[in-house]
């Protein structure tokens, strides 16, 4: 199969590319009865430089149907027909902290065109970013004071936070934050590994993401 | 480099120098100015050669008069004319209609121009014959001449004008030159020649001596002074030059020999700053106090970066109270986490520690490479100590090793991390800002640039060097062994200085501005730069212990057998027309011309005190016109 | 059970019983019950002395009841409107406009003559909740196009019978409320899915409105609407889920009202009942109307200031009373955010979160709950209200004295550049579509780029003086965005839909914590407990501060 990167087609349009919420699904629209290719890049990396190499990439090494294929380190395809489109209601994601780009594409006798993005529509987008969901816990430590009738719940003057060690080992230092008072700490790897950490403060702490491809949920 | 400095310049600008301090010294005395409105014509390609020697000697004697000095080029492309406008200090010619022609001629009358008479327009050609094949492109310019008083639209009696024929004698173009002579023999018979203009100078590249110049620039020497003897006051000149008459000259110069003068000078003073320069190879690399010249502490960070760290930085550390804000391991109590050794706190705190102080140097690495003028501040100042610490060679050996001290640079030492969180962390930050290569790359790319500076100066002085190694040497040993001892002299008085302003030098602007100054320094030094020629000449005779009498000496040179005339004839031209010499008037010398001379030689003031010219002009006859030589 | 019924047209408010009918039977063309020799009915009942003149009067009189003609209660309504524009379709079909049938009065006598009683001094029909609905002719026509006593314009079919809102989308010219109106209703059924509602079309109004205002890519967008005339509104039936098995429907009006009504004072009147008896209105704003955004592209458009279009909003809803703030609430919509020029003055974080679709909330089964999703609207809001307070000062504190329930949106309806296009003459495009469907190649639009030089210039349409015809096309894919968004908030305003949470709202006071001093918080209701066991207290406080968890009661 030969593959071809040919300027936008307004007839074959594929375009605003959106994850659906709550699941893992990609969904867009496009033309009636249009068959897609699905390009995920790194994390705000868009594809749309990359289509020439990638196409002579595909012909050497042909995507695997219904599936995504690494087409080279980092970056990975798949097509999708409108049939399929219609049965997933979309296309599941590969995974996260990732771009997803999608181009219209149109296969006649042993070539396949891929058609360029539109680029002048602002609020429809062909490139969805999905950055990696974690979700952080953080609570007021407290312990039981006193015995029998005079037991009370006191607060100890620490907050607790809890991460995700699944996490660790992807992640780098610094991607998260602590923000505490007027300080911005950085939510080391360690931390993670470590799981509970302890602040000792009397302000709730904020946590929040540095990197993009992070989001807090 | 920013300059083109060479030692021809140099030598330029030491006579440029001493020329206006001759015009400063005026006095009483100034130059005759000219009389009427005059336009200077050159006719076809080779005649515009003449332009910069013509407008040059023009300007010299008449400084003031640049704005009414007009030159105006004629080419003939067959019947039709085109018209340039040359300007007087320059050599780039400028199309003018012959409209605008017209203007230009007409604005010399104006009431901006300062002629003293207006009644008159005095119109000079010049023509050159060097490129004929024949004597028909003479006399096909006969007529073009007419066009253009035609067109000039002035009456005969309001414009006088002569035509410098400067006529090529080689003997290749024998032939040429005697066609046009016979041509010219018909001038008294009232020819086409005659027709065209009033009256011709002809000047000839075989002299009367039968040697035959290499090159115009006596003729245009000549031209000049006519053009300024003709353009006077004392009209009886003028009358006598328009006589309607075909003439030439004999011509004769003595000057005070500036282009010498400059030239032993300037020499003598780069030869003396080249031996002050420090020899042998540059070894920084090999000096224990390197890193301490670079900048560096003892610690190998850049001083600069911890002074920015002291100024900037350490108030952007937490305070005490703030470190116990850290997240920690567990909920144990602690006494102080502030008192807690750094590596300590970093690991209870899960390297929460370490990450914020690389927050914050690299916050700071951000905010330089975004903020230009901060890192051009800092480069300039980096500059700065490398120019106060280094000689010019050592920076540029640095230069060209940049690895090397790239290394040195990157060599700061990691602070202990067994002090307290607070005083360990104010080392870190330093050595983390010395650390950063980003910023390391500033000083080191200081380094390159001022490498290059140094390069370019160092470039520019070879160069000179090898420039001054092409000139021919001052052939008159009397002027070398003279001026040689007045710049040893002045140095001898001024070299410490000098030296220690050379060898601090680094830049190529600098370069120039010093060599030029000093040049100045040294003409203001000793007045014998700036006395007049013949004193000058009595001086450098005398210590040389020669018993000659300069004003005697400068006489026999303008007046005695060795002042050719520039056209060979077959018979004695008879009595001149004029015989003049051009000097400054009240001068030693004007007094010994005026006493020895024939009361007839005119005298015209120049106001220049270096130069002194006889000028005598003859009227040439049909007879001595005429050449057998034509076929 | 009675219902009780306000027109969509003259709000004139009736009961069921009121209403009248359009008559089923139409009588077309010339009676031809009289004989040749007569002019006219008044001819031949002076002239005609047969035995059996009465019968052919009567006859006649009957033929002439329901004759088509001029309806003047109707015209002279539709009169103050520069003419009528209901246009039903299926009136071609009949051969009769609906507007020119026979009004029926069942309370006067002489039209119950044609009317076959449903019981004692009964004429009516009723539907299964007892609302009067239809007529029957003695000739079995049954006939069920209410109208109302008043204006005599068309009621749609069972209305009356829920409660009625209406609402009002104002903009000036070139707003974009035609195109806006088009995508809302194009997807009307989608949009109400996203909040658990269904939507039911219940006149023809809206079809008809699409047919004549169909948007497509490559397709010359609908011409202006011209101010002085009414639009016809647009009905839905919008059902939900009331639990238990039961479900509750309300019909929801939409009426197009061009905002240069509020410029002349003689239209003023005309079309004020529009806005005094909105439950809500939308007010579409061409971002060129702000001097951030037209002057930030350099073109010196000189659009009303909106402030111009809403005080006289305020006026109608108020009745003059400068000193009340109006309650009805306001949609306050920048339309054509793609563009240029307004992506160039919305912030990076607006720009994204406005390329999202609108979300709807979900349960667990999957299905959307009947919620607005303030939690995706809220951060939009936040980024509005700021635009807005920084760059058009006047406005807020327009919105702020006079309105007491507005809010902020920002949508595209298109989705894509508009662009000039010029079309290909009828018969050369006929003649390119054979040519190509018999070479099997896609089909290709009539309309082109005016930059398109694929196809020589003869083809193509030109004006009288011989220059190209040009039309302003949607280049294409057209994909609105959040256009739905301010009918969705309008629909919890008027109690359809509720909340997933806390929304936004610029005229209540930001609530300052005591603690951090953040007005990052939430009113709401939060459990606060002390003591254990026994002596275990518990208590709600309605204030939360989300940047530090502080909880207490705000007084």
């Amino acid at each position: 199969m030969r593959y071809q990167y040919c300027p936008n087609n307004p007839d074959r349009y594929a375009t605003n590319l959106l994850r659906e919420q709550g699941t893992r699904n990609l969904t867009w629209e496009s033309a009636r009865g249009q068959d897609v290719l699905l390009v995920q890049t790194p994390f705000e990396q868009r594809a749309d430089g990359l289509m020439e190499e990638l196409c002579r990439l595909m012909e050497q090494f042909p995507p695997l149907p219904g599936k995504y294929t690494e087409i080279k380190p980092g970056v990975w395809v798949r097509f999708v027909t409108a049939a399929d489109k219609a049965r997933m209601n979309g296309c599941p994601i590969n995974t996260e902290a990732s771009t997803y780009s999608i181009f219209s594409c149109f296969t006649q006798g042993d070539v396949c065109s891929i058609y360029a993005q539109q680029e002048n529509q602002a609020m429809i987008s062909a490139y969805c970013s999905i950055p990696m969901q974690i979700h952080v816990d953080m609570w007021e430590q407290e312990r039981t004071e006193g015995v029998l009738f005079k037991k009370r719940v006191v607060k100890t003057g620490y907050y607790i936070i809890s991460f995700p060690q699944e996490f660790a080992a992807g992640y780098r230092d610094g991607d998260l934050a602590c923000r505490v008072g007027e300080l911005d700490i950085p939510v080391t790897k360690q931390m993670l590994e470590q799981g509970y950490v302890y602040l000792w403060t009397d302000r709730k702490p904020e946590i929040y993401s540095v990197n993009r491809g992070l989001e807090l949920v | 480099m920013s300059t083109t400095l060479t030692i021809q310049s140099l030598i330029e600008h030491f006579e440029n120098q001493l020329y206006r301090i001759d015009r400063q010294n005026l006095g009483d005395i100034a130059g005759r100015e000219p009389q009427f409105p005059q336009l200077v014509i050159y006719l076809g390609g080779n005649a515009r050669n003449a332009h910069q020697a013509v407008s040059a000697s023009l300007l010299q004697t008449w400084p003031q008069y640049q704005a009414e000095l007009k030159f105006l080029w004629v080419q003939a492309n067959g019947e039709k004319l085109s018209f340039s406008q040359l300007p007087c200090d320059g050599d780039q010619p400028i199309a003018v209609s012959e409209e605008e022609v017209r203007e230009i001629a007409s604005a010399l009358f104006g009431t901006r121009m300062h002629f003293s008479d207006r009644s008159k327009l005095l119109i000079y050609y010049v023509l050159d014959t060097t490129s004929f094949a024949g004597a028909e492109e003479f006399t096909a310019w006969l007529p073009r001449i007419r066009r253009v008083k035609d067109m000039l639209c002035t009456s005969s009696t309001d414009m006088l004008d002569v035509l410098y024929l400067l006529l090529n004698e080689n003997l290749n173009r024998q032939k040429t030159a005697s066609a046009i002579r016979n041509h010219l023999s018909g001038f008294y018979q009232n020819n086409d020649a005659r027709q065209a203009v009033d009256n011709i100078l002809l000047l000839s590249n075989r002299r009367s001596d039968n040697a035959i110049l290499e090159d115009w620039d006596i003729c245009y020497k000549i031209l000049s002074a006519t053009i300024v003897l003709s353009n006077n006051a004392d009209t009886e000149i003028a009358t006598d030059f328009f006589c309607g008459a075909v003439m030439t000259a004999s011509y004769a110069r003595e000057e005070k020999p500036l282009p010498q003068i400059g030239q032993v000078v300037v020499t003598g003073l780069i030869e003396e700053l080249s031996r002050a320069a420090p020899q042998g190879e540059a070894r920084p690399l090999e000096d224990p106090h390197l890193p301490d010249r670079l900048g560096l502490t003892n610690q190998g960070t850049f001083s600069m970066l911890d002074q920015y760290a002291e100024s900037t930085l350490y108030s952007m550390l937490p305070t005490e109270a703030q470190l116990e804000l850290f997240p920690r391991r567990d909920d144990a109590a602690q006494t102080a986490m502030c008192a807690l050794p750094a590596r300590a706190f970093n690991d209870y705190t899960m390297g929460a520690w370490g990450q914020y102080l690389s927050g914050v140097a690299r916050g700071i690495r951000e905010k330089i490479s975004m903020d230009s003028p901060a890192r051009t501040a800092w480069q300039e100042r980096y500059k700065a100590l490398l120019v106060a610490n280094f000689s010019r060679d050592e920076i540029i050996h640095l230069a060209g090793r940049l690895q090397d001290v790239a290394q040195i640079m990157s060599r700061p030492k990691a602070p202990s991390q067994e002090a307290p969180v607070l005083t360990a962390a104010r080392d870190q930050l330093k050595y983390m800002l010395s650390s950063d290569q980003e910023l390391v790359q500033i000083f080191l790319s200081a380094l390159r640039e001022q490498g290059r500076i140094s390069q370019d100066f160092s470039d520019m002085w070879s160069s000179l060097i090898k420039s001054m190694r092409k000139i021919h040497a001052v052939r008159d040993s009397n002027i070398a062994t003279f001026y040689d001892r007045k710049v040893r002299d002045f140095y001898d008085r001024h070299g410490s200085e000098l030296y220690s302003g050379f060898v601090g030098m680094h830049d190529t602007d600098e370069l120039a501005a010093f060599l030029t100054n000093t040049l100045d320094h040294i003409i203001d030094s000793n007045e014998i730069f700036s006395s007049a020629f013949e004193d000058e000449l009595e001086s450098r005779l005398s210590e040389e212990a020669l018993p000659v009498d300069a004003k005697q000496y400068i006489r026999k040179k303008l007046t005695g057998n060795d002042v050719y005339v520039y056209l060979q004839t077959n018979f004695a031209l008879g009595d001149p027309l004029i015989s003049a010499i051009l000097l400054k008037v009240g001068t030693p010398l004007y007094n010994n011309l005026s006493n020895n001379l024939p009361p007839t030689t005119y005298y015209y003031n120049t106001g220049s005190s270096n130069t002194a010219e006889s000028l005598v002009i003859y009227q040439v006859s049909a007879e001595n016109l005429v050449s057998g030589e034509e076929e | 059970m009675s219902c009780e019924i306000t027109c969509p047209y003259c709000f004139y408010r009736m009961w069921d019983s009121e209403v009248l009918f359009r008559s089923e039977k139409v009588n077309h063309g010339e009676c031809d019950l009289l004989p040749d020799e007569y002019d006219d009915i008044d001819d031949f009942a002076v002239k005609y002395t047969g035995p059996d003149k009465e019968d052919i009067l009567n006859a006649y009189r009957d033929w002439a009841f329901f004759a088509e003609g001029e309806d003047p209660v109707y015209q002279d309504f539709w009169a103050k409107f520069n003419g009528t524009t209901e246009n039903n379709p299926a009136d071609d079909i009949l051969h009769v406009k609906a507007y020119r049938r026979r009004v029926i009065d069942p309370s006067i006598a002489a039209h119950r003559r044609y009317l076959k009683p449903q019981g004692p001094d009964n004429y009516f029909i009723y539907d299964d909740q007892g609302m009067v609905t239809q007529i029957e002719l003695l000739t079995g026509e049954v006939c069920n196009r209410r109208v109302c006593p008043q204006c005599h314009n068309p009621l749609p079919d069972s209305y009356g019978k829920n409660t009625v809102k209406f609402a009002s989308v104002i903009g000036i010219t070139g707003a974009g409320k035609t195109v806006y109106l088009s995508q809302l209703l194009q997807r009307m059924k989608e949009y109400a899915v996203k909040v658990g509602l269904s939507a039911i079309v219940s006149n023809t109004g809206v079809r008809a409105f699409l047919e004549n205002n169909r948007i497509a890519a490559r397709a010359p967008l609908p011409g202006s609407t011209p101010s002085a005339r009414l639009q016809q509104p647009l009905f839905y039936e919008m059902v939900r889920d009331a639990g238990q098995n039961q479900k509750v429907t309300e019909t929801f009006v939409l009426y197009d009202v061009a905002g240069e009504v509020f410029r002349e004072a003689s239209l003023i009147n005309q079309f004020a009942p529009f806005i005094s008896h909105a439950d809500g209105v939308i007010v579409l704003i061409d971002p060129m109307q702000f001097g951030a955004v037209s002057g930030a592209t350099n073109v010196g458009i000189g659009l009303d200031h909106p402030v111009t279009v809403l005080d006289a909003v305020h006026d109608i809803i108020t009745s003059g009373r400068a000193g009340e703030k109006s309650m009805v609430p306001l949609a306050v919509c920048i339309s054509k955010a793609d563009t240029q020029a307004v992506q160039q003055v919305f912030s990076p974080e607006l720009r994204d979160m406005l390329r999202n679709d609108v979300r709807g909330i979900r349960d667990a089964r999957g299905f959307n709950l009947p919620m607005f999703n303030a939690s995706d609207y809220n951060p939009i809001f936040a980024q509005l209200y700021s635009f807005i307070q920084n760059n058009e000062m006047v406005l807020a504190q327009q919105l702020e004295t006079n309105y007491a329930n507005y809010a902020y949106f920002a949508f595209t309806a298109l989705g894509c550049d508009v662009k000039n296009f010029k079309k290909i003459r009828d018969d050369e495009f006929e003649k390119i579509r054979r040519q190509r469907e018999l070479q099997n190649e896609p089909p290709i639009s009539q309309y082109v780029l005016t930059n398109d030089g694929s196809l020589p210039d003869e083809v193509f349409e030109r004006t009288g003086q011989g220059e190209l015809s040009t039309y302003q096309c949607p280049t294409g894919p057209v994909l609105p965005k959040r256009v739905e968004e301010p009918l969705l908030w309008l629909f919890h305003k008027l109690g359809y839909i509720s909340l997933d949470r806390y929304i936004e709202d610029p005229t209540r006071p930001k609530v300052v914590c005591p603690v951090c001093g953040s007005d990052n918080t939430e009113e709401g209701q939060y459990l606060m407990s002390s003591g254990f066991g026994p002596f275990k207290k518990k208590w709600y406080v309605n204030c939360c501060c989300h940047n530090c968890g502080n909880l207490w009661d705000k007084v």
